[in-house]
């Protein structure tokens, strides 16, 4: 009788190692590293997703065309995969050999099987309690960075980690901001010449913001770029005072650009605070609102390009600067929330032209040099609300990336046509504090109130500006967009839905609703050769615009917070 | 100041007609001074009770006033509105409330704030009764059905 058992137990044992075997021979990859030659080369590696903008250009386009127009209706989920947390899930899972790594909101990053969605370990940075409450817009995170054996992810308490990238060990933590001053992080770094480059959140509060790169190896500081001039640095004098200037916030939390060839990096910056009251930082405000050309080894400032001068709406200048040729025209492609589309030249930051996305009446043009021509009757003041001024504070384009197809040159924009009511206010009135206080927030606010709009997805064609196609909808379209060579271009929207449309005509093809609003972004892969499309879903982020006032979209009241990611493949 | 939404017509008064107020004083005394004394839980005597059950600046002008200016400098609108209407945090004026909407619910919220969730405690920045002013202020603005006022 033991002998029989014997038999069994050994034949357990015996299975059980071959069934394992596999794991280790041809699964995920975990532990091969990530190149510089890896990273600049990311566009023409299609089943890879190795950063959160895709590639340098951060055209968030691939060349897989096995899921395309033709068969997109046959598109499934495969595997879901549950993040563990509500509240916005704003990341865009980054893929290497078959390995997914992901971050969700509060603090929490994870690697998993691609190809089935099985956790393959996971990172939760434990947050100082209270960290929340100095964060304006929900305690998101936009992604992680890959570069040789490790993930890099910069968590809410302003830390940077470096987690191995088998095991998601912590090789290094450093703290890179003082979140009790509401120096916050949701960024996803970009990694640049073995640098890990960061950026920061906080411009809703008296901070003074800056970019910051790390060595990849020990996490030491390689260089901080302030992205307001300090006392005798040229720009510092846009500010009105040195007061003004030290707390006019300016952020950086969106991913850059790296353009290797010009050896430039290319990086947005936010608004200044207070939001709203422009009379306390009378001047440009540099370089808020702008997207600085950096060099990468050293941070310093090259040339920039400043969308919103002096601005009193929060147009938030962030938003992702993408790299197209067009032939030996060499520009980045910006949609501002400011309402217009942006096309500069990376040479030298200057302006081509700007051409309205969704309604727009805050200005009336731009002069030659693309500075935005002001309608006085859309300026808040302290005595004066300014009714109707489009588009609200959110676009336009809010921060969701938008993405270029390069072969066709055009650019497809998460959209929407919502307009505000402001009226602003100096400090110790209307929902100011009684005075200015460090790590509490700041808008220059009296009154202020969306106005009921709508959603819209628009194509252009970047090298002209021309409008191709706009698809409405009842929403404002709050993910970020993938576009690939099947001639597809997916985006999500609060309601849930994950949906394709055709680039030529933006004719929807096929839709998915995911059960929650979906605020991250799509990437796409392939596992043994098959690919997929990965979507997070999951209600959040400052979404005040659906409700504050009126409420640029009331519906989305009580929307069901969510976390997860799904991975999508033909039937 | 909002006046206070009449509650007591068709909850309480009725309450009274049909088994009169010696049996309610009984159970009112049973609920409140029983479990103070017996270690139950706050909630029982919460929710039996007739009026607010703590904050002592309800429907206070001068408090709700403060609760007002408070609002907006401890940077509450930041996530629920400028006027408590709901953004990156729920509303604050309809009646949709994960739990119930006891005085001492929303100023354990306040004050400790609520694990898993954005809403951090308050209480290094706002003193008892500052948050008792906010609650006040909060309630003067409820806009959801009178009949579901419990506070």
């Amino acid at each position: 009788m033991w002998k029989k058992c014997l038999k069994v137990f050994v034949a357990l044992i015996a299975g059980v190692a071959v069934a394992a075997m596999p794991l280790f021979a041809s699964g995920p990859h975990a532990q091969e590293i990530v190149t510089d030659e890896m990273l600049r080369s990311a566009a023409g590696d299609p089943n890879n997703w190795l950063m959160a903008p895709g590639n340098y250009t951060g055209n968030r386009y691939s060349t897989l065309g096995q899921i395309n127009t033709g068969n997109v209706g046959e598109l499934v989920p495969k595997w879901i995969f549950s993040l563990g947390t509500l509240d916005a899930q704003n990341t865009t899972p980054v893929v290497h050999n078959g390995v997914m790594y992901a971050t969700a909101s509060h603090g929490h990053t994870y690697a998993l099987d691609a190809e089935n969605g099985t956790e393959i370990w996971r990172y939760a940075h434990q947050m100082p309690e209270g960290v929340a409450g100095k964060m304006c817009c929900d305690i998101g995170n936009r992604g992680v960075a890959l570069y040789g054996d490790k993930v890099f992810v910069a968590t809410p308490d302003s830390h940077v980690v470096a987690l191995n990238k088998g095991t998601g060990e912590v090789v290094w933590d450093v703290t890179v901001g003082d979140w009790e001053k509401a120096i916050t992080m949701t960024v996803a770094p970009l990694v640049v010449k073995g640098n890990v480059v960061v950026g920061m959140s906080g411009a809703e509060y008296p901070t003074r913001l800056y970019i910051e790169a790390l060595d990849s190896e020990t996490g030491a500081q390689a260089w901080r770029t302030y992205t307001i001039p300090g006392p005798g640095e040229p720009g510092h004098d846009t500010w009105g005072s040195t007061d003004a200037a030290m707390h006019g916030g300016a952020s950086t939390w969106l991913t850059g650009s790296y353009d290797p060839e010009l050896d430039l990096l290319y990086w947005g910056v936010g608004n200044p605070n207070p939001d709203w009251d422009g009379t306390v930082r009378p001047g440009d405000n540099l370089y808020s609102n702008s997207t600085l050309a950096l060099d990468p080894d050293t941070g310093e400032i090259q040339f920039y390009f400043q969308y919103t001068p002096a601005d009193v709406w929060d147009y938030d200048g962030n938003n992702e600067p993408i790299l197209v040729d067009y032939g030996s025209e060499k520009v980045w492609l910006h949609g501002d929330r400011n309402g217009f589309l942006y096309k500069i030249d990376r040479t030298n930051g200057r302006f081509r032209y700007g051409v309205p996305i969704s309604i727009v009446n805050w200005a009336t043009g731009f002069t030659y040099e693309g500075r935005p021509i002001w309608n006085m009757e859309k300026v808040p003041t302290y005595d004066y609300e300014a009714k109707n001024i489009c588009p609200a504070s959110e676009g336009g384009k809010w921060w969701n990336p938008m993405t270029v197809n390069p072969d066709t040159g055009w650019v497809f924009v998460p959209s929407r046509e919502i307009c505000v009511d402001i009226m602003s206010a100096p400090i110790g009135a209307g929902l100011n504090p009684p005075e200015r206080t460090i790590g509490k927030p700041y808008w220059g606010i009296g009154t202020v109130g969306w106005n009921t709009g709508h959603g819209q997805l628009v194509a252009f064609d970047g090298r002209t500006g021309e409008k191709m196609w706009v698809v409405k909808d009842r929403s404002p379209f709050t993910s970020g967009l993938l576009s690939t060579r099947g001639g597809l271009v997916f985006a999500g929207t609060p309601e849930g839905e994950f949906r394709a449309y055709d680039q030529d005509t933006g004719e929807e093809l096929w839709s998915f609703q995911t059960g929650s609003g979906i605020f991250g972004s799509p990437s796409t892969y392939t596992v043994d050769g098959t690919q997929y499309i990965a979507v997070p879903s999951g209600f959040g982020g400052w979404t005040g615009w659906a409700h504050f006032g009126q409420g640029g979209a009331p519906w989305l009241k009580g929307s069901r917070k969510g976390g997860i990611i799904v991975g999508f493949a033909l039937h | 100041m909002p006046s206070r939404p009449r509650r007591l017509e068709g909850t309480f008064l009725d309450i009274c007609d049909r088994i009169g107020m010696p049996y309610l004083r009984l159970l009112a005394l049973l609920l409140f001074i029983l479990p103070a004394h017996a270690g139950i839980g706050d909630e029982a005597n919460i929710t039996a009770a007739p009026g607010n059950d703590g904050n002592p600046y309800m429907d206070d002008t001068a408090a709700v006033a403060e609760g007002k200016s408070l609002w907006g400098s401890a940077g509450c609108y930041s996530c629920h509105g400028g006027k408590a209407e709901g953004g990156l945090g729920p509303s604050l004026t309809d009646d949709d409330w994960v739990y119930t909407p006891t005085d001492k619910t929303l100023f354990k919220a306040i004050s400790q704030g609520r694990p898993g969730t954005n809403m951090v405690g308050w209480s290094k920045d706002l003193s008892d009764e500052q948050i008792w002013k906010l609650i006040a202020y909060i309630r003067s603005l409820y806009e959801g059905d009178p009949d579901k006022i419990i506070w």
